[in-house]
């Protein structure tokens, strides 16, 4: 009974832990705090790239079925551009100025975070 | 703000619970997700557990708090009223006078490598305003001249909490290479009181792992590879953690070019230019403990700065004592494991670098 429980809870569990592999390569885009969009990226034919606004810079955001990379910003140190592509779950690109992140999570055996 | 957030929290359990269709959830499962933009970097949580909504909130409320006292580049914060002493005694709280106590004790084991001092000459670079610029050698020379931690005097009261801090004139501290490990130890430490089962926090090149992932495995932490971007693989290896804080200090972090040469942020305190001790990252890892995230913050510097032979030098007399491991990468393509990692980290198989563990 006590293992039927753990049981229920594991899987319970695992469809809410989204830093595994049990769903596809996914990017979050999260402005000032708030999560905006979910993006399924396995699911994209061709890349896509959109702008975001917020806190008075702009970033061009470009999707692709593999990875997602911040092409242009006019924030002041361009931290976010050079971080580059990112394509592994746990890992994300940040631009504070901008209080804008793109988080990957999902998408197979990656880490569940990526330090550095 | 912070209704809206619970607001979310509560739709968010509401939504897992239909969708999931296991009729009630397991209330340790629940799972609140926070960014927090404070202190030139953001704090990313997954907070799980019946009180991961309300933990949240506490972290969001503990960052902003710590931001204002420890926050180099906010006129109203603690440190600020420091800084702007012009060598007259100032008057700090309890938590301000333990991080610079600590960051005393780690610039004394590290031979001054770490050194919170160097803050005119991170200015002069541009790092603090991200207005970069190469200072001419005479001015960093006349920098140098006010760095250095004798140039910095605690005073501790009577009472036994906070103390009274001196700077001589010129010198001005920055706790940048510090005080996120700070924070760090403040949500661990909230994860401890409000019972948090189990989650992660990710702040600036600072993570802490709480428990184990949900399905009962150890979090799996990617240490970045530092090659340039384009011809990144992602990372060089994975480290198994419960219960344990790691922290990444890399060149790749924050730097500039200019003609043709690139300057990154982690001053070497002798020269006051980036350190070139043929490391590009320095990840230190420890269990969870009293303070071992501002531990780890402050070594990951001081140990880039160090170089592989000294850094390594220290890991041999200290690590017992001071219970951390390492992972650096070098300038070459290597990567040095120390042994109590060993079990604990998995290489990227075709990352291109070569691993070695160190005893």
């Amino acid at each position: 009974m006590a293992a039927a429980v753990l049981a229920a809870a594991v899987a319970c569990a695992l469809l809410f832990w989204r830093g595994g592999g049990t769903e596809d390569l996914t990017a979050e885009i999260w402005i000032d705090g708030e999560r905006t969009q979910t993006v399924s990226l396995s699911a994209l034919r061709e890349s896509q790239t959109r702008q975001i606004t917020s806190n008075g810079h702009t970033l061009t955001l470009t999707l692709f079925a593999d990875g997602a990379q911040i092409t242009a910003s006019d924030c002041g140190n361009q931290y976010c551009v050079q971080t580059g592509k990112i394509t592994r779950a746990g890992q994300s690109i940040v631009c504070v100025p901008a209080r804008v992140s793109v988080l990957l999570v999902g998408g197979g055996d990656g880490p569940d975070l990526v330090i550095g | 703000m912070n209704q809206r957030r619970l607001a979310a929290g509560l739709a968010a359990l509401a939504v897992a619970a239909s969708a999931a269709g296991c009729g009630t959830i397991d209330p340790d499962e629940a799972m609140e997700s926070i960014q927090v933009f404070a202190m030139d970097t953001v704090i990313i949580c997954s907070i799980y557990g019946e009180n991961s909504v309300s933990a949240a909130f506490d972290i969001e409320e503990e960052v902003y708090r710590l931001e204002d006292l420890f926050t180099r580049t906010r006129e109203d914060s603690a440190l600020s009223a420091v800084n702007a002493s012009a060598g007259a005694p100032v008057e700090v709280g309890a938590e301000l006078w333990t991080l610079l106590q600590d960051a005393r004790t780690y610039s004394d084991l590290t031979g001054g490598a770490f050194d919170i001092t160097l803050a005119p000459v991170s200015s002069a670079w541009g790092f603090t305003e991200e207005s970069y610029r190469v200072p001419s050698q005479q001015e960093l020379e006349e920098l140098l001249s006010g760095t250095g931690m004798e140039h910095l005097h605690l005073t501790a009261n009577t009472s036994g909490e906070g103390g009274t801090v001196t700077l001589d004139p010129g010198t001005q501290i920055d706790l940048g290479g510090i005080a996120k490990g700070y924070v760090s130890d403040a949500a661990a430490a909230i994860f401890r009181d409000m019972d948090v089962p189990r989650g992660t926090v990710s702040l600036g090149g600072n993570v802490y792992v709480r428990g184990t992932r949900p399905d009962g495995e150890p979090w799996m932490v990617g240490i970045q590879d530092p090659a340039q971007p384009e011809t990144s693989n992602a990372c060089i290896g994975v480290l198994s953690l419960s219960d344990a804080f790691a922290v990444t200090s890399g060149s790749y972090q924050r730097y500039f070019e200019q003609d043709g040469k690139i300057y990154h942020h982690i001053l070497d305190p002798q020269t006051g230019m980036p350190a070139q001790s043929g490391l590009v990252s320095v990840t230190v890892v420890t269990q969870e403990g009293e303070g071992t995230g501002t531990m780890c913050d402050a070594l990951s510097t001081a140990l880039f700065v160090m170089g592989e032979e000294q850094a390594l030098d220290f890991w041999r007399q200290q690590g017992e004592s001071l219970h951390f491991e390492l992972v650096l990468v070098t300038e070459d393509d290597r990567v040095l494991v120390t042994d109590g990692l060993e079990s604990a980290f998995t290489p990227q198989e075709g990352s291109g670098y070569t691993f070695e563990t160190v005893s």
